[in-house]
């Protein structure tokens, strides 16, 4: 079987400082980069974040991460996958905590 | 029920306004957007609705659309679930074709909890712990007894109906202890697989595996997981009475309140969710500028219609820990990429599919 391509790879052009740069993200879609794009747009320190699927036969998206002060981005890039997973957890807790107090109107439905 | 205005997305007449949120920082000159849990916290609610043993209504408020988005994404695409996989055919001498009698017997949903199961992924040998082996036998034959006028197949066949309750399971390995409590079956027993008639009869062998509905759609654990934004309905200017009960018409029933003595119209807060938003309102030149609709951009009304194992409860924290687990692995890869500054002109390598 051919070698799997790395999940995470910076793409040519990028700034040697890495303050502006384009990340290619293996076997992801939509799903994780258009949450990613929104976290890391909530940093004051990113000019500029977008994200893309080039193309449907290709199956990973690409996500451009400019930043102010010559920060890196490669370290905004995990802060934003920190605070999502962060997000995500709130998100859980809260779900089950509700679940939980069962107060909510049960009702059968029929196959 | 009264929201800040920043919240609402509009509904005119033929357009929608205000869609994209704008909750970044520098969109507002002076406030602060940037990231904070703490504030999330404060703003988000998750409350539970309506549940029953296939559908659960839930509302989660307080998240941006891509959030919201990548969950429902999660739960159609990316939830496993057990369907059959491999099918092999001994004999079919039924009307239906071997592939779309393969194809129909896929679309079968199984009562087997994933949990209990590996992904056979490419080449993996099938073992007891990620195949499960099913057998479907039957042979249609003709009644002896039936009446010389019957035109009821009930009445002159046995076995005239391949249905998804003939499957039978058939146990390897450890499997037999692992499910002795719940025996892998067809959530549902009645779906008809094929008609027959005297001759004609089925043996196949079917092997299922764990699977997402990225792969096939068939491994999808919903009949549909979908949002919708809660509707939000502000009247500007008194109805007036002789108009009041054309206007509730408008509405969704129990959206709008008219009183039986007064016809003061007001809106049911607690039912604005009952609404279609439908816009009939905007049609009628009477009501010009006496009412305003709107959506609320971060109130996302969840509805998951489970069609498999999962209960319906179980569906939205099983996307949320497969999101977890994607954020986990793409995080372990950038970290990784920290320690080693890639070459300056590296070569754009093509990715494979």
């Amino acid at each position: 079987m051919a070698q799997l391509p790395p999940k995470v790879s910076i793409m040519k052009g990028a700034s040697p400082d890495l303050s502006a740069a384009t990340y290619q993200i293996h076997d992801e879609s939509h799903t994780v980069g258009n949450a990613l794009r929104w976290m890391l747009m909530k940093n004051p320190k990113v000019e500029f974040c977008g994200y893309s699927a080039p193309h449907p036969s290709e199956n990973v998206i690409q996500v451009r991460i400019q930043m102010y002060d010559n920060l890196s981005s490669l370290s905004a890039l995990i802060t934003a996958l920190a605070d999502l997973d962060a997000l995500c957890a709130t998100i859980e807790e809260r779900y089950l905590n509700d679940v939980q107090e069962g107060d909510y109107e049960r009702w059968v439905e029929r196959s | 029920m009264t929201f800040d205005s920043r919240r609402l997305v509009g509904i005119k007449a033929e357009r929608v306004t205000d869609v994209s949120s704008r909750d970044f920082p520098g969109h507002y000159p002076g406030e602060d957007h940037a990231w904070s849990l703490d504030k999330f916290r404060e703003n988000l609610t998750v409350k539970v609705r309506r549940v029953s043993n296939r559908s659960i209504d839930f509302d989660l408020v307080g998240v941006d659309a891509s959030i919201a988005n990548a969950f429902r994404r999660i739960i159609i695409a990316e939830v496993p679930t057990i369907c059959i996989e491999n099918v092999y055919v001994y004999n079919n001498t039924s009307v239906v074709v071997d592939e779309i009698l393969a194809q129909r017997i896929g679309l079968v949903p199984l009562n087997v909890d994933p949990k209990t199961m590996d992904m056979r992924v490419a080449e993996d040998e099938s073992t007891d712990r990620n195949t499960l082996v099913f057998d479907l036998k039957l042979e249609c034959t003709r009644k002896k007894d039936a009446p010389k006028d019957a035109t009821d197949p009930d009445l002159l066949y046995d076995n005239h109906e391949l249905l998804s309750g003939h499957l039978a399971w058939q146990p390897a390995g450890e499997q037999a202890e692992v499910f002795s409590k719940n025996p892998p079956a067809p959530t549902n027993p009645n779906i008809v697989l094929a008609k027959l008639r005297p001759g004609q009869g089925v043996e196949i062998t079917l092997h299922a595996v764990k699977g997402v509905g990225k792969d096939h759609a068939k491994f999808s654990p919903v009949a549909t997981a979908s949002y919708r934004l809660l509707p939000h309905i502000v009247i500007k200017k008194p109805i007036p009475p002789h108009l009041a009960d054309k206007f509730q018409k408008c509405f969704a029933p129990g959206v709008i309140r008219v009183d039986p003595r007064t016809k003061a119209v007001t809106v049911d807060e607690e039912n604005t969710r009952k609404d279609t938003v439908s816009r009939e309102v905007l049609r009628w030149p009477e009501f010009e500028g006496h009412v305003e609709l709107s959506r609320v951009r971060d109130f996302y009304l969840f509805n998951i219609e489970s069609e498999s194992a999962y209960p319906p409860q179980r569906l939205f924290p099983e996307a949320i820990a497969i999101m977890r687990e994607k954020l986990a692995t793409i995080r372990r890869a950038a970290e990784a990429l920290l320690d080693q500054p890639p070459a300056a002109d590296a070569d754009v390598s093509m990715a494979d599919a």
